[in-house]
């Protein structure tokens, strides 16, 4: 065997280099799905600003949330009546 | 009834419920609690809370308690649902507006320049990790949603702990849970004991937001709370005042705070959708969309 201790410090900073570009490639993946996922799993964080769905939202909501169904959620009362609550801007 | 009230966030708190004084203080105990929660969460006012770190440290990602992260995703879903017209990321256009302290203390100063724009799309949160980041140069400023996400589940809590109808009221925010026998008697005005009227809550909420409150000068001139994404200036749309119903308060307040982003156009948008709605113009004049009840209407 030929192996200078010159080819042999070569061949291990040569060994070295390609498991530090492994280790970052396999790094940058881990990366990029996590924060794929984190954006698939909230719907932020990019994609299009998509349009406004003020309909859908309350649709959904109603059916979900209403303890009345679809009765109305606010309705008359008599004038005269005493206020429990206020709704005013603060 | 027993109501409990007081104040705390600048603003009037009230807990409603259909029982006696010991429920009334527990109801009150379990809004003050949630209150203290969400104060050390997300005050954009306290600078040990987690909403300023996440903006301090910007753009990293941070750890979070779960609280925090439901509050930011349930600001960035109010943002998704209103096309950005209400972004959580104004928070940076509050503070150079001179929005900066509790509003008693604000005003005079000089409105700094503008940096980057809002931007709500570009919010991370990862749900896995339990962690939040904002780009840098933006702010959080959940203002528009986590007060009436507190005021619904308050009351939610209430109601399910003493099992009983109950109403909360933070600061105009209101939320009913439970089913009461009568609706609940809710004063609806732009402003606290102002001119207004008087209509019935079943269920849902009930949310205001107005222009002619939380107003400061500037050395630019007059500027209020309500940032338009758009401008990362104070809105100048044509409603000052809008009073929305919806299935939760959360969803009311998100919609009554676009309004005043969207103006002119609001009507156009509630429309379709159906949103019971209450508009205020600049001139005073109410229009009402939707359910809104009929009669004893008034300006």
């Amino acid at each position: 065997m030929n192996d200078s201790p010159r080819r042999r410090l070569l061949r291990t900073a040569r060994m070295t280099t390609i498991g530090i570009v492994a280790t970052a490639a396999a790094g940058t993946a881990a990366l990029t799905a996590a924060a794929s996922h984190a954006t698939a799993q909230n719907g932020v964080g990019g994609g299009d600003s998509g349009t406004s769905d003020v309909t859908g939202w309350s649709n959904r909501s109603s059916s979900l949330d209403s303890p009345s169904g679809s009765s109305p959620g606010i309705v008359q009362v008599p004038s005269d009546s005493q206020p429990q609550g206020g709704s005013n801007a603060s | 009834m027993t109501t409990r009230t007081w104040s705390d966030w600048s603003c009037t708190v009230r807990a409603v419920v259909a029982g006696g004084p010991a429920v009334a203080d527990g109801a009150a105990g379990i809004v003050r609690d949630l209150m203290a929660d969400v104060d050390r969460a997300v005050s954009r006012f306290r600078a040990d809370s987690e909403l300023e770190h996440v903006n301090d440290v910007a753009p990293r990602l941070v750890p979070v308690r779960p609280l925090t992260l439901t509050l930011v995703a349930v600001a960035l879903d109010a943002a998704r649902h209103t096309d950005g017209a209400v972004d959580p990321t104004v928070g940076h256009h509050l503070v150079r507006w001179g929005y900066d302290a509790d509003i008693d203390s604000v005003g005079g100063g000089d409105v700094l320049p503008a940096g980057a724009r809002a931007d709500w799309q570009r919010v991370v949160v990862d749900l896995d990790l339990g962690r939040v980041g904002v780009p840098r140069g933006l702010r959080l400023d959940l203002g528009a949603t986590a007060k009436a996400w507190t005021a619904d589940t308050a009351a939610r809590r209430i109601a399910a702990r003493y099992r009983c109808p109950a109403l909360v009221e933070i600061g105009g925010d209101v939320a009913a849970a439970g089913t009461p026998d009568e609706p609940w008697s809710v004063w609806v005005a732009e402003t606290a004991g102002g001119p207004g009227e008087i209509v019935g809550l079943a269920h849902g909420g009930l949310a205001t937001s107005s222009t002619t409150v939380r107003r400061w000068r500037t050395a630019a001139g007059a500027a209020h709370h309500v940032i338009d994404p758009r401008t990362g200036a104070p809105a100048r749309g044509a409603i000052r005042t809008a009073t929305v119903w919806a299935p939760s308060c959360v969803e009311a307040n998100t919609l009554s705070t676009a309004a005043l982003v969207w103006g002119a156009s609001t009507a156009a948008r509630f429309e379709p959708a159906g949103v019971t709605a209450r508009l205020v113009d600049d001139s005073g004049s109410a229009r009402y969309l939707g359910a809104w009840p009929a009669k004893e209407r008034a300006a």
